[in-house]
């Protein structure tokens, strides 16, 4: 596996990260709380803050050797992410139109690498 | 006036509030892009070094300011509309990496940034299809 592959995975799985922490901010949002200062003092939210924080640094750690004008193409894999989290998680639909969507993120990032 | 007149009017208000949002989210959309630099640059410093916390405490700074103007922008425009202007950061982060990194820029790389664009929006249609349909279940 070339450098480059690696730090690409460190990429991905820092957007994945991320995602994981989108995942529990939008759980977090459905649960009502006694006072707003809750709403930003519970577990959910500083775990999910603090994922996001890891995946500013892994975001970091990869674009050592990633460049900067793939980065933004790999940040479109957060949508796929999102989309499988969210079903198994949030149990929300994948319909027809996301899973296109998901098809031409693949490509995308496939023609910037395959090529 | 008829009813009709009175709605444009007040559609075309609404509008002309919209477009200072629109201007701060693009506004806000650049200063992000700029977000991507610093952590690259932070990425090459030596760990834990005055240079890394420099860079670290810039992209910081960067979210924190983005996350107040896409906070603000978001009275005034829906999700998926913002969500959709986001795509140009993958522009940006093609220019940034080409202008400060002196990356080298070929015909499939803009080929692929085009297709992670569209599937973007592929689920942004989506979105806004749904939401569509649960307003019009209420």
């Amino acid at each position: 596996m070339s450098r480059l592959t690696i730090y690409i995975m460190i990429y991905l799985s820092s957007v994945f990260v991320a995602s994981i922490s989108q995942i529990i901010l939008k759980k977090s949002a459905g649960v009502t709380y006694k006072s707003w200062i809750y709403e930003y003092l519970n577990i959910r939210v500083i775990t999910a803050y603090g994922l996001f924080f890891v995946s500013t640094l892994l975001t970091m750690y990869a674009l050592k050797v990633v460049p900067l004008t793939l980065s933004t193409l790999l940040e479109g894999s957060g949508y796929i992410f999102v989309l499988v989290l969210g079903y198994f998680i949030l149990h929300e639909k994948m319909t027809k139109g996301k899973w296109i969507g998901s098809a031409f993120i693949i490509c995308g990032i496939l023609v910037y690498t395959l090529f | 006036m008829s009813e009709t007149s009175e709605k444009e009017v007040t559609d075309s208000l609404k509008k002309e509030r919209r477009w200072p949002a629109f201007v701060w989210l693009q506004v806000g959309l650049f200063i992000f892009s700029l977000g991507g630099v610093c952590s690259k640059m932070a990425g090459r410093q030596d760990f834990l070094s005055f240079r890394f916390f420099l860079f670290y405490g810039l992209l910081i700074l960067i979210l924190f300011i983005y996350a107040i103007i896409w906070q603000q922008v978001l009275k005034k425009i829906p999700l998926t509309v913002a969500y959709a202007c986001k795509g140009i950061g993958i522009f940006y982060g093609i220019l940034w990496g080409v202008i400060v990194f002196g990356e080298e820029l070929r015909a499939n790389m803009l080929i692929g940034a085009v297709l992670v664009l569209i599937g973007s929006m592929c689920f942004l249609m989506e979105d806004a299809r749904s939401e569509n349909k649960e307003g019009e279940n209420e």
